[in-house]
């Protein structure tokens, strides 16, 4: 590995491919990346099911509440017509729901995201400003949630905002924190080498830092997907009145429709796996192009 | 969960999200218990398993014929209420206050409170955690629909206490006038809108539905022009807060559901019947009481059962003398509490098709436990108070 290193590595901390590396073994590097994020995908879906079924058996849950793998695989797949409905009718209920959900949590995740990386960068370009907000932000993110929704509600209304704002609080202070840290953990050689050739502090910025904290961007992106589909659920639940946080509230309340409620979980459940690993992916695909080893230390 | 609005004037903690959010992650207390068991015994969970399967049932399924005393020992009882400990379940209260249940044979008694966020009761009794739960015809039918083994074996509302409460200045006195305005109703008792809604032919495009939480104020604000709830409840709380209320009932309109129904497991009814008519007696007994002094309930309600709440006895005495109303009629009075009138069997069947459910009524309803305990004990009847003249 040592013999790879170039002058890149200075500048960044992380390994860069090396010249000499052939274009196409960088393709093959992210090939086998998203290889392995679709593996990883299948084999957590796989443990997540065997967890579920095994629990269920070993508490002894009872069926008309706790429904099984099998159960949901007959709501969502084999369900003919009956007085339950067929499993097309499952989805035509269940679908609308999803969207809206995953619309989103996709905001929110975007919003959030966007807003942690630029608070990020100014708390590391501007020292004082870091001192000043981040007790603040430490503050406002060990307030629960739930606890603060009803003032956010009053705040921003029962609409789309307020979606997105509870769902961009979710994912906000975690990937800040963690973006912060990335940014910070820059070699600081490489950081004088800069200013040593006159570089400004954007400069630094844009070439040093930004660049040795993407794997910290991508771990903060990773974490958050799960954090914006579980904001999005409470804000459906306590404020919109929609998407899949609330039908799963109306499910459970004195309809009885436990299959739809544990189907709807296992959707989001899905798509948080799925939108995880392709977070994954697109990581393993941007690292690539700094060499095989760049994201692990 | 509840299935209507709140009872006092004061949002209770009940009500509040953070409560929503505990109650969701503290879950039923059985199954808090098993979870805790099982983590104990995770190593040697093989040798384990029985003894938690014999915990997990001693809750819901109270064996009969214990060790410690003679025939009539049914052991603890857990009664699932359809909403938080007010004065709806003043009878209750009289009943285990007064050692009715005891006397009949139960070791002790469980009252588990229901509430905006607690899981259906209908879900409660099915799984096993409560053995009786008090509920309403049209969500046991949900549960019954969706595959729950339950049934009811009897009724203490004649009338479903359902309405649609407006401010007397702007009054909604009939179904069609809520056309073209906004009717504020709570999550949890969408079920039982949309089935009103379905069964009385009304143009549900017309009404605009807001979601709302259970405490009525934003009606006496006027963001919307109705609300869904209890007649014995929030028209009282406003009353005694000193706001002037119209309604017009579901059940004068399309819905005539008998409510506030006890119900059982199949397998219950099919194996214990002496212990369902143990604590059917104790019930008449407690309602009886009630019936005679609406004070009595509203007061173990304000200072025993429900102190946390911050009920207000003289408001929770309106409640109680309103729901005496719905429970003893000339019917009842006649056959028995909790009984059910031939007639008013098929006008709630017929209520539960129109509403979308197909269920027969030997689907829904078994009332020979409560035929068993008038014809054994006909002082049951006689001994209940005179219907008050309306």
């Amino acid at each position: 590995m040592t013999a790879l290193l170039t002058a890149a590595d200075v500048t960044t901390g992380v390994p860069l491919a090396a010249p000499d590396e052939s274009r196409g073994s960088a393709m093959m590097q992210s090939l086998g990346r998203v290889c392995r994020s679709v593996g990883g995908a299948l084999l957590s879906m796989a443990l997540i099911i065997i967890i579920w079924d095994a629990a269920l058996r070993i508490f002894d849950l009872n069926n008309f509440v706790a429904k099984s793998p099998v159960d949901v695989w007959h709501y969502l797949v084999t369900d003919g017509d009956g007085p339950a409905g067929s499993a097309g009718d499952h989805w035509d209920l269940l679908l609308p729901d999803l969207r809206l959900t995953l619309i989103h949590a996709i905001i929110g995740f975007v919003v959030g995201m966007s807003v942690a990386c630029c608070a990020a960068l100014t708390f590391v370009l501007y020292r004082p400003v870091e001192a000043t907000f981040l007790p603040v932000a430490v503050l406002l993110r060990s307030v629960p949630l739930i606890a603060m929704t009803p003032v956010l509600r009053l705040i921003f209304g029962t609409g789309f905002v307020a979606v997105t704002v509870i769902t961009g609080i979710v994912v906000f202070f975690p990937a800040l924190v963690t973006i912060a840290f990335g940014l910070r953990s820059t070699s600081t050689q490489a950081q004088d080498l800069c200013r040593a050739y006159g570089a400004g502090r954007l400069t630094v910025a844009r070439k040093v830092m930004i660049p040795s904290a993407l794997p910290a961007v991508f771990a903060a992106a990773r974490l958050s997907v799960p954090g914006a589909l579980i904001g999005a659920l409470v804000a459906e639940w306590l404020v919109t009145h929609n998407g899949v946080g609330y039908a799963i509230l109306v499910a459970a309340a004195n309809t009885f429709r436990y299959s739809y409620l544990w189907s709807a979980v296992v959707l989001v459940t899905v798509a948080s796996v799925v939108a995880y690993f392709a977070v994954a992916a697109l990581e393993g695909i941007v690292l690539a192009r700094f060499g095989p080893s760049a994201g692990r230390r | 969960m509840s299935k209507r609005s709140g009872s006092s004037p004061v949002p209770t903690d009940d009500q509040t999200p953070a409560a929503s959010i505990r109650r969701l992650f503290a879950g039923p207390v059985v199954d808090r218990r098993r979870v805790l068991f099982a983590g104990a015994g995770l190593g040697a969970l093989a040798l384990v398993s029985p003894i938690l399967a014999a915990c997990g049932g001693s809750d819901g399924e109270s064996e009969g014929g214990g060790s410690t005393g003679g025939p009539a020992d049914f052991g603890k009882l857990t009664i699932r209420l359809s909403w938080i400990k007010n004065a709806e379940f003043s009878g209750e209260y009289i009943a285990d206050t007064n050692g009715y249940y005891t006397k009949e044979g139960f070791s002790s008694v469980e009252l588990i409170s229901g509430g905006a966020s607690a899981t259906p009761q209908d879900t409660d009794v099915a799984s096993g955690v409560a053995l009786v739960g008090i509920s309403g015809p049209d969500i046991t039918g949900a549960a019954i629909a969706a595959g729950a083994p339950i049934k009811i074996i009897g009724a203490q509302y004649q009338k479903n206490p359902f309405c649609v409460m407006s401010m007397a200045d702007k009054p909604i006195l009939k179904p069609q006038d809520m056309y073209g305005k906004k009717i504020g109703v709570q999550a949890t008792n969408e079920s039982v809108w949309a089935s009103f809604l379905s069964a009385a032919k009304l143009d549900a495009s017309k009404i605009t539905k807001v979601t709302v939480e259970f405490d009525p104020l934003p009606l006496t604000q006027g963001a919307v022009d109705g609300w869904f709830s209890f007649v014995t409840n929030e028209p009282n709380a406003l009353k005694v807060e000193g706001f002037d209320t119209k309604y017009f009932l579901l059940a004068d309109h399309g819905y005539p559901l008998v409510s506030e129904t006890f119900m059982v497991l199949q397998s219950t009814i099919d194996k214990k019947r002496d212990l369902l008519k143990a604590f059917l007696r104790a019930e008449v007994l407690g309602w009886t009481e009630s019936l005679k002094d609406p004070s009595m309930g509203a007061k173990l309600a304000a200072t025993k059962y429900g102190k946390d709440l911050g009920l207000d006895a003289d408001e929770q005495t309106l409640e109680s003398a309103a729901q005496n109303k719905l429970i003893l009629t000339a019917d009842t009075k006649k056959n028995g509490l909790f009984t059910i009138t031939e007639e008013l069997m098929k006008e709630n069947i017929a209520t539960l098709n129109g509403g979308g459910l197909k269920l027969k009524e030997s689907d829904v309803f078994d009332l020979s436990i409560l035929e068993e305990i008038y014809k054994e004990d006909p002082s049951l009847i006689s001994n209940l108070p005179d219907v008050p003249a309306a």
